[in-house]
């Protein structure tokens, strides 16, 4: 009987042993091999508006919701400018028309937050620089200002650097200034 | 050609129409506009309230491992009487300087935007329309960025009759990635800003985050009087994203009016589960 039971003893000893060791090759493997997905902690859904605000001493904005028009009017080199806050600043190679305009930013459910502000040029404009509160737009989306809080009128100072060589009465055709919101 | 007077020889005349065409309200998140939201300050008109672009969600936030992918879709919704021509486009966001920069795809090692793969590259919404678009993004096995955008970039300029230049909104959503343990916060001491005529007492702190993770910090602040008696706490006003590197300023306004005396103020943020508290006295007289 002794020598019966010796080995049935030895034996479930050495599963007690064996079987967290194997729970625990279990788990080594699992942590060797995560799950394939990235978990999703939150998504949030609070919107975010963006709207062109007309500024006292900025260019008229006409247009209404879908469009909007900033008239800087008929400009030269030598001339002055007919729309009131339409300023240029004359150099030897070019002359810089600009006037200021404001975006607001809006959360229409009141949820306080801030938001960043892209701005890229498409397509690139190769005859005319176009800065906004300095910075010269290119096809590279860069930062206009990061962290603009909600419900609040910001200035923007919008510059276009047109080469005096450039032909009288010649049309200037720009477009393409996109402006990305992206939330904080 | 036109005619150039010796004075003005370079003599340039052009017309300028700015057409900003905005899509009034470009909108990240749905639901609809409820309130105005304007400032007292807001010069101008007001714009109607009703949301024309918008994207969901505005911002995801995911935790996990190197190595791992996520696989997100996007909602563009176009509520305007134009159509939206958009390509899509992912950037990684990074912090220099304590500040955020937005780098194209691939221009760093380790990019997690150059993983993104579209199940649509680019696309029209039609007005009064949806299109969603699924964005899958795998994380390197090792690299630093915590943030990618993804971008519905307009592509449809308007053009106007006369010579114009056209402004054009696109949406962006964050997606930020939790990949280690490691959130750490760094304080400089908070400031007191007395209060005057025209403004309230503030309690302002910079807080930069010095761990590898994004953090979300809530902080408030309480303020004791000289025998430790609580006689104000506020909130500290945005809840702010910061991403590894980034430094911002936190501030809370306390809208009641101390007694002249002295007082001890205690910022705390928490973070991840973590507590961060500090303390500095000022005198109101």
């Amino acid at each position: 009987m002794k020598w019966s039971i010796r080995p049935s003893g030895a034996a479930a000893v050495a599963i007690a042993l064996l079987l967290p060791a194997a729970a625990r090759a279990q788990k080594q493997i699992t942590k060797k091999a995560p799950p394939s997905s990235l978990m999703l902690l939150t998504q949030e859904e609070t919107p975010v508006s963006l709207t062109v605000v007309s500024l006292p001493d900025g260019a008229p904005l006409l247009g209404s919701q879908g469009g909007w028009t900033l008239d800087l009017g008929r400009v030269s080199y030598a001339g002055i400018p007919a729309t009131p806050n339409v300023a240029i600043e004359r150099s030897s190679g070019s002359f810089v028309v600009s006037t200021e305009f404001g975006l607001m930013i809006r959360d229409p459910r009141q949820h306080p937050r801030t938001v960043s502000l892209l701005v890229f040029l498409e397509p690139v404009q190769s005859r005319v620089a176009i800065r906004i509160d300095g910075v010269t737009l290119q096809a590279a989306p860069q930062l206009l200002a990061a962290h603009i809080p909600t419900r609040v009128v910001t200035r923007h100072r919008l510059e276009i650097e047109i080469p005096a060589s450039l032909a009288e009465d010649e049309k200037l055709v720009v477009n393409g200034i996109e402006l990305s919101v992206v939330p904080d | 050609m036109p005619s150039k007077t010796p004075d003005y020889q370079k003599r340039t005349r052009i017309a300028l129409c700015l057409p900003l065409l905005v899509f009034s309200f470009l909108s990240l998140g749905r639901g609809q506009t409820t309130g105005t939201g304007v400032s007292p300050s807001q010069p101008g008109r007001l714009p109607d309230n009703r949301p024309m672009l918008s994207l969901s969600p505005a911002v995801v936030m995911t935790r996990g491992s190197f190595g791992q992918s996520v696989t997100q879709t996007l909602s563009l919704s176009n509520e305007t009487p134009n159509p939206l021509a958009f390509q899509m486009v992912a950037e990684d966001v990074i912090v220099r300087d304590g500040a955020r920069v937005f780098v194209p795809a691939g221009e760093m090692a380790q990019s997690i935007a150059a993983s993104a793969v579209f199940s649509q590259k680019s696309g029209v919404v039609k007005p009064s329309s949806a299109v969603s678009i699924e964005v899958r993004l795998t994380i390197p096995v090792q690299t630093n960025i915590r943030a990618v955008v993804v971008i519905f970039r307009g592509t449809n300029a308007i053009r106007q009759p006369q010579s114009a230049v056209a402004l054009t909104a696109s949406l962006g959503t964050l997606i930020t990635f939790n990949l280690t343990n490691d959130a750490r916060l760094e304080a400089e001491p908070a400031r007191v800003n007395a209060s005057s005529a025209s403004s309230n007492l503030t309690v302002s702190e910079w807080l930069r985050n010095s761990g590898a993770d994004p953090v979300i910090p809530e902080g408030v602040a309480a303020f004791l009087n000289s025998s430790g008696k609580l006689v104000a706490k506020i909130s500290f006003s945005l809840p702010q994203r910061l991403l590894p590197g980034e430094r911002l300023e936190f501030d809370a306004e306390c809208p009641n009016e101390l007694p002249a005396g002295t007082y001890k103020v205690l910022c705390s943020f928490q973070y991840e589960g973590r507590d961060m508290t500090n303390a500095t006295t000022f005198d109101v007289p």
